[in-house]
Order: C-alpha cells, then structure tokens, then sequence
C-alpha cells in the first residue's frame, strides 16, 4: 500500500491539504501524472482546522487583484463541485445563497460599511452587498439576540463541507492516476539534469514541475527551490456544536450550520506561534458572541473544539511564485484554501501545467513586501 | 482566571482516586476529588454506600470490600464534587468543569487523573439495536437499581463478564445463554504466564468459582466465529456462527456484550500527555514512570485510566501517586512508597496471563459484517470506513475527517480502537504507528450557556 | 423484561414517557427506572437509528432523552424526580440536504 512503483511524474505537489489537493487535482485532470506528498496524519494540518465558507465579502477590499481572484473562484466553484460530485463520496454541500457578516454595535456596521462600499468601488459593479438594519435581518434570522445591531449582506457568499472536499478531491486525483504518498514530508529538492528530484523519508523521486503547498513548511521549503514564502501562524479556535434541526438559512462568518446540523462557531485571530492548545477562555469568548447572535443557543451542546494555525502571509493574501533559478518550481500558499480552491483546480492548476502564473497573479508575489 | 486553587486536585472518586485522597489528607495537604457521578465508588463500587443498606448478596464479596475505603474516603476531609464534569485540563493545569450548569475553572499544584477504564467495543452486526448493552451496563443495573434481565444472552469473554453471569445466577435470574468467545489461541499464548499468575491464587480461585458455576447453571457455547444480533426496532434474537459451521439461535431481547476493558485515555489524551501503545493489552495507556507520574510533571495518573489492574491495583496506584507527591511536597515515606511499589507488582502479576487468554480474537475485535456500525454516535458503517479508507485516508484523524468516524459526542470511546485496527490492517503499518484520533476538549459535551458562563463578553 | 432482583419498596415517584405514565422509585437511575417500566429504546439517532442505554456510565450517548424540554440529556446520568416530563428524541431534520 505504501510502496509505489513509479518514480517519475509529471508533476510532484508536496502537501495535502486543501491547496495541494485542488492543485493536484486541477494537474490530475489535465491529464498530468501527478504525486501528492503529505506529511504525517497529525501535523499541523490546517485544512482540517478550517470553517468552510466560501467567502467573497470583504476579501481584497483593499487588495483588487485578491478580490478580482476570489470572485473568480466563486463563481467557478459551482463548476468545482458538480464535478467533484462525481467521484461518488458524500455530497459535498455547497450553498452559495449568500452570507452575512453579524454586528454588534454601530461601530462595527459603519467599519464593514465602509470597507465593503471601498471593495465595490473598485469591482466595477461586479460586487454586490447590503447592510441589513437588525429590522431587516430579524427577518431573515428571527432569532437574532436583543445585542445585535445588523448585518452585512452579500450575495456571493456561501459555505460547504471542507472536510468533503478534501475527500472528494484526493478521491478526483487517484482516479485520474494520482498517487497520494502519506508519511512522506519533502526533505530535499535539487535539480537533475533537466528534471527536479525530491527527496523524502519514503525514497526519491523526479519530476517536471514541482509545487510546494506544505502550508507554514513552506517557508522551509521554498529556499529549496531559490524562493521565499514569509509566513507565520495565525491561531484560530472553533467548536462544533451536536447537531440540531436546519434553522440556519444562510452561513455568517463566524457561526454556520452544516448539513450534518451541527453548528460551527468560531473564531479567534491570536499570534502565539506554532501553538494550538484550545484555550477555555477563547472558546468562553466564542461562545458568548454565539448567544449575543442567537440567544436560543444557550443549552446546545459543544462537542468538540479545535485550534488550527492559518497560514498567514504578512498582508493576508496568497503568495504565488515561480523559481526563477529551478524552473518548474511554484510556490503556492494562502489561508482561504476553501475559498480558492476552485480557482487553484482550474486557474492555477491551468498556469503551472503550462509553466507559466499569469499576470493576473503577479500582484501575488513574494516581490511585493521587498519594497 | 481560576477560581480556587488547592495543593492536589483529583479527578474521580473510584478506588484509585478515593485511596489517593486518604493519602493526602492524611499528609495535611489540600485535596479536591472532582467525579462526574453522584455517589463515589466509579463504576466497580458503583452504589456501594446505598447497598451496604439493603445488602445484595448476590454482587459479592469482593464488591463490598469497597465498603471500608468508601466510608474513610467520605471522613478524610477532601473537598468532595460529586456531579461534576472535567472537560479540559489545560497546558497551565487549570482544570476546567462543568457543574450545575456553570462552568468553572480551578487550578492545583499536582494532579491525579484516575478515570478508569472504559469496555473494549464489540462491533457486531445489530450492536446498536436497544435491548443490547455492554456486560459492564448489565452489571450496573444490578448494583445501581437491582434490575437483571430475565432472557439474558451474553457474549464476549474476560473476567467482567463472568463475575456478571456470576452475579446473575446468584441473584436468581435465569441466564439464557453464554457464548464465550475465548479459543484455543489465546489459551496458547497466555499459558507460559500462567506461573505469574499464581502469584494471585485467590483471583484464580474466584476466577474458577465463576466458571464452574457458570457451567452448571446455563448452556455455554464456544467455538464460534461470528455472533450477530437479530431484529429491526429492538433486539429479538443472537445467531451464532459456529467455526465447525453450524448455527445457533437464541431468543432474547436483552443481549450483553463484553471483550475486555481498557483505559480510557480521553481526558489524557485531550491534556496531551504522552501516550504508548500497549501492546500486551492491545490498548493505549499514558506513558508513567512507576509512581504513575505522566509526561508532565505534575500530572500523575492512578488507577485502571493508566493501564488495567483491577480495583485492588487501582486503590494501591492512587496511594503510590498520592505518596510521590506527598513526598515531593517535602514528606518522603520511602518505605511506605516501596511498600505500594511491591503491592502493586504483586497485583499486576496476573495481567500478563489475564491479558493473553481474554484478548478478543482479530475476528470480534474488527466488525465482520459490511453494514454493521464501527461509530455508533454518526451511523458509520465498516462499509463507510472502507470507502473512506479506499479514498486514501491513511491515518484516523483523515479518516474521521472523510466520513465522520469518531467525530461524535462520545470522541472515539466506542470506535477509536476499531477504526484504528481497520486502518493498520489495511496501510500494513502496526497499530502504534497507526496511531489514534487526535482528542480535543471538551472531553464530555458542555453547553453554549456553560461555556459562556466562564468569562465576560467577548473582547473585541 | 428486566425485573427486580430485590424487594421494590421505597416512596413512589410519577414520571411520564412520551405520554405516558410510569412510576419508578425515590432515588432511581432515570434510565434504570424506564428499563425496569419496559422500554428499551429512547431516542432515534442519525439514520434513523432507534437507540436505547448501552453503557450505563455515560460514556457512549445513547441514552439521551428530552427532559423537562430540554434535549440531550443522559438519562444514565439522572436521578428521577417527581413530575419528569420525558420524550423520546428524534434525529434532528436534516433530510433532503445531507447524504450521510
């Protein structure tokens, strides 16, 4: 199970989470031989830490090549997850009705007016939201807290299950003649000759191109191929709650039903390192601004909660790189890994099999904080 | 952010955690026992003061001579928090619980988790039907309500379930059947420990007692190599496959499954404390040194939590923790501690015999049957593992995230170990590398309301 | 049919299960005393599952029964109280928008 016989690929992807995954898939379909290498089943993991929103709001409000890029992902992930449906798992349950970002006081209405007004300037009407008065959400929330003061309303926005989609997307890959290599973290990468050979615990391997999506290993594994990915940690916690009637019709940022029912709540934004111990006093805040939103709430169950570092690049948005002294070699990171995904399996996958990130994505490079 | 602070916090009042307090009262310093259940005693001595009223012969000596270390637990002066559950022991030994619906936090200089043990699941086809429970549950409604089916089937094998058929029989029930799974294997390999074993003739002697009157008194029925329950709403019958290939079929609505016992490692998992597999008892067990001290320094675990002894065992490991720690504290009793070292040797001298001869074979330890449930608490079936599994999970923590094995309220208590041996058998790799679901607080569900009752609102 | 194995005395408390009306003793298990009252299952799990007490010492979660309107409950857990308004609980509705 774990010896493979082929040595030689198309194209090796080292990490398998979700921008691995998409990006392994997105080659694996166009018809590219491709090995996916994955750290160990406990690592750091990220992917599997993740809310699962598809998220557009907000996103590049001051950044347009990252807005222009999440808008592009949402309106391909329809397209994503039709054909993802087809490897035959568990349905993967995306809804792209909309999504709501919820306030609790004035101040925080005007803030996300603002930056969500800045954010539609820029996209030329192609960005749409409405700022809900706590009259117009209770409507379509009824059971919004006497705390909350309104809510930001786009249309774009949506969730699905992340968990499912890593399934279904390792599941798309090996049945276009993927491999996925567990317990094999890329320890080496040199050139040879005129392919690029990686080195990990499970043997050596060659390849044409080569796309690091090893999350924060990345900014190990970058000067490998004569790039740099500055990267750090960002901590966020979340529960799970046990699962309840359908009550939710749209997903908020920071509390979602998932169609198993439970309701996933989060988060926190913490600079601690490369520390992801869940914290009761986080998870007590949590808590707290779920019952603010929806005081009903109260006697729900929590039945698991987690920490997970997103991988954070000094401004927050995705750093995509090509080597210049290896060709062949991405460097690919972001913490929107749900989001992008379809525009990683389509857009991105499309540019590394022709060798070549569009200009589109020049915004994107790790050039940008050597000003 | 804690609220009170005491010098030794223990987690659970069973034998381990009652004997610790003895010992550190005794020595003058402050202890705190925190146990989710009303009354002390865990689950062995469950219900024990009350019984002591209305004296059930049938439960046993070795049930009542619980009795003596319950009544001095109740005396010792230990805060005692009955009705209050731990749902997270955090990197700065703050103990987070859950009681009367507020949540608080508590912080202690040592702690000794001492949380017992947990049955090894059973996964047959049916196991999820009602009227099917464990041995263990059949057991507690004897003690705790003097209930006992009367069409009673039990299936499985080890010392639990016979001291239960025991019991059974004593009480006047009338035990439809026994179907033993223990084979000719495992008697091999447990047979050259069986000299240590002697060390404990009196177990063995109860042990036998138990068979013998188990023998006279219903049909036992061994050889056999797959057990399935049958019914749509309820348990209605067991068929037993027999490994010469015949059938049996038994009529009942109450069928009891038993294969062993291990630590339940939830709590230590959750804390992050170091853990072994073990691979005498096919289970997980925190890594101590011999006092029962854990990968942290001030973590001690005491009792069958840390590696299954029994309640004899457990009581002495809660007053070897106890001891170190009191020594720590600046009151070393070597002899007293090398008296408990030697005790406890001396009861575990039966476990490598114990652990062989009643370790399920492969074939009940892994689910036979495609459509039978491995996690109860999310309905997934082997066939859903082997799909997932087929889509290329190769460890548990990626197997519960692609079909949802082990993401339920009970955190892998009752599918942990299966998905576990699923995934080495399919990958090739042993169970310990294999390894196990990474376990996260709240080690119990806590509610929203509970959980927000901890601190001030949120800080923007 | 579970039954007692000693005397049943003790003062008599009224619960009622989905409806219906059944005694139990002072002091009862609440899972205790509704096995003893004849029923096995209290809850529908995911999948349509009918479930009922496995463990009897919390566990595995199968008991769980809707107290007093409050769902969840692990009747394993609970000792009866006069009056207890029990219910069975069904798996929340998910249907039509999960597969699994």
């Amino acid at each position: 199970m774990t010896e493979i016989a082929k040595s030689n690929f198309d194209a090796i992807v080292a990490g398998g989470g979700l921008i691995g995954l998409a990006i392994g898939y997105g080659l694996s379909r166009r018809g590219l031989s491709v090995l996916l290498l994955d750290a160990e089943d406990t690592a750091l993991r990220a992917a599997r830490g993740n809310f699962g929103l598809v998220w557009v709001q907000g996103k590049g409000a001051y950044f347009p090549p990252y807005a222009d890029w999440t808008m592009r992902s949402s309106e391909l992930w329809p397209k994503l997850a039709e054909e993802l449906q087809e490897t035959g798992g568990p349905a993967l349950g995306l809804h792209q009705d909309g999504g709501l970002s919820i306030c609790l006081s004035e101040a925080e209405m005007q803030q996300r007016y603002e930056k969500l007004d800045h954010l539609r300037a820029h996209q030329n009407g192609r960005f749409q939201f409405e700022m809900l008065d706590r009259a117009a959400l209770k409507e379509i929330m009824p059971g919004i807290g006497p705390k909350v003061v309104g809510a930001a309303y786009c249309p774009h926005d949506g969730h699905v299950n992340p968990l499912y989609l890593m399934r279904a997307l390792q599941t798309g890959l090996i049945r276009n003649g993927g491999v996925c290599l567990a317990n094999a973290a890329v320890r080496k990468i040199d050139k040879i000759g005129s392919s690029i050979r990686v080195g990990t615990a499970k043997g050596d391997f060659e390849c044409q191109r080569i796309v690091l999506a090893a999350g924060l290993a990345n900014a190990e594994l970058a000067p490998m191929v004569g790039l740099q990915q500055s990267l750090k940690p960002q901590k966020g916690q979340i529960v799970v709650t046990e699962k309840l009637d359908q009550q939710m019709p749209l997903p908020t940022l920071l509390l979602r039903q998932t169609d198993e029912g439970g309701l996933m709540i989060g988060d926190s934004h913490e600079d601690v390192g490369f520390e992801t111990s869940v914290r009761p006093d986080i998870v007590s805040g949590i808590a707290d601004r779920a019952l603010a939103t929806l005081p009903a709430l109260a006697d729900v169950g929590v039945v698991r909660s987690w920490a997970a570092l997103r991988v954070m690049s000094k401004d927050g948005y995705p750093i995509y790189d090509q080597s210049e002294t290896m060709p062949g070699a991405f460097a690919i990171s972001c913490h929107s890994g749900v989001t992008l995904s379809a525009a990683h399996a389509f857009d991105l996958a499309g540019y590394i099999a022709e060798a070549g990130l569009g200009q589109e994505l020049d915004g994107f490079s790790q050039r940008r904080f050597n000003v | 952010m804690a609220n009170q602070h005491f010098q030794i916090a223990i987690i659970g009042a069973g034998p381990a955690g009652m004997a610790a307090a003895l010992t550190t009262t005794k020595a003058g310093l402050e202890t705190i026992v925190i146990d989710d259940q009303k009354d002390s005693g865990g689950q062995v001595y469950r219900h024990l003061q009350a019984n002591r009223e209305t004296l059930p012969a049938y439960l046993g000596k070795s049930y009542y001579e619980g009795a003596k270390l319950g009544q001095s637990f109740a005396d010792c002066g230990a805060l005692y928090r009955p009705d209050c559950t731990v749902w997270q022991i955090t990197d700065t030994h703050e103990i987070a619980l859950v009681s009367r619906g507020k949540a608080e936090l508590i912080t202690a200089d040592y702690i000794i988790i001492a949380t017992g043990a947990i049955e090894r699941p059973m996964p047959v086809r049916g196991w999820t039907l009602p009227g099917v429970m464990s041995v263990g549950g059949a057991q507690t409604l004897l003690k705790q309500a003097a209930l006992g089916a009367d069409d009673a089937v039990f299936v499985g094998s080890g010392p639990l379930l016979y001291l239960t058929v025991w019991q059974y029989i004593k009480a006047g029930l009338a035990v439809r059947a026994v179907i033993d799974i223990t084979g000719a294997e495992q008697w091999r390999s447990a047979i050259p420990f069986a000299p240590l074993a002697l060390l404990q003739p009196d177990m063995l002697a109860m042990g036998r007692k138990w068979l013998r009157d188990i023998r006279q008194n219903t049909e036992v029925i061994k050889h056999v190599s797959a057990v399935e329950i049958t019914g749509q709403s309820q348990a209605q019958g067991v068929s037993c496959t027999l490994s010469s290939g015949g059938k049996i079929d038994i009529d009942s609505n109450h069928i009891f499954l038993h294969q062993g016992v291990v630590p339940n490692v939830n709590l230590t998992m959750a804390t992050g404390l170091d853990h072994q597999w073990d691979h005498q008892a096919h289970c997980w067990r925190p890594v101590t040194d011999v006092t029962g001290k854990s990968s942290d320094e001030q973590i001690y675990i005491a009792g069958d939590g840390g590696g299954i002894g029994g309640a004899k065992a457990a009581a002495i490991a809660g007053r070897l923790a106890a001891s170190a720690i009191v020594a720590r504290c600046g009151k070393p009793r070597f002899l007293t501690q090398l008296y408990y070292k030697l005790r406890h040797l001396h009861y575990l001298s039966i476990r490598p015999f114990l652990d062989r001869l009643y370790l399920p074979p492969v074939h009940f330890r892994l689910a036979q049957d495609d459509d039978t449930i491995i996690c109860r608490c999310e309905a997934v079936s082997k066939a859903d593992i082997n799909a997932a599994l087929a889509s290329g999970a190769s460890g548990p923590n990626q197997l519960k995230a692609f079909c949802r094995a082990g993401m339920g309220r009970c955190q892998g208590r009752s599918c942990g170990l299966v998905v576990q041996e699923m995934i080495a058998s399919h990958t090739g790799q042993s169970m310990a590398e294999t390894g196990y679901y990474r376990l996260r607080p709240p080690v119990k569900p806590i509610t929203l309301a509970e959980l927000a009752s901890l601190e001030g609102p949120w800080p923007d | 049919m579970f039954k007692s194995t000693m005397p049943e005395n003790g003062k008599i408390v009224h619960l009622h299960f989905d409806g219906e009306a059944i005694t139990a003793f002072d002091g009862d298990n609440l899972a205790a005393a509704l096995l003893r009252a004849g029923k096995t299952q209290f809850r529908t799990a995911v999948k349509n599952d009918p479930r009922g007490p496995y463990c009897m010492m919390g566990v595995c979660f199968e008991c769980l029964v809707e107290i007093d309107g409050r769902p969840n409950q692990q009747a394993c857990q609970i000792i009866v109280r006069d009056g207890m308004t029990i219910h069975r609980q069904s798996a929340p509705d998910s249907a039509g928008k999960a597969s699994g």
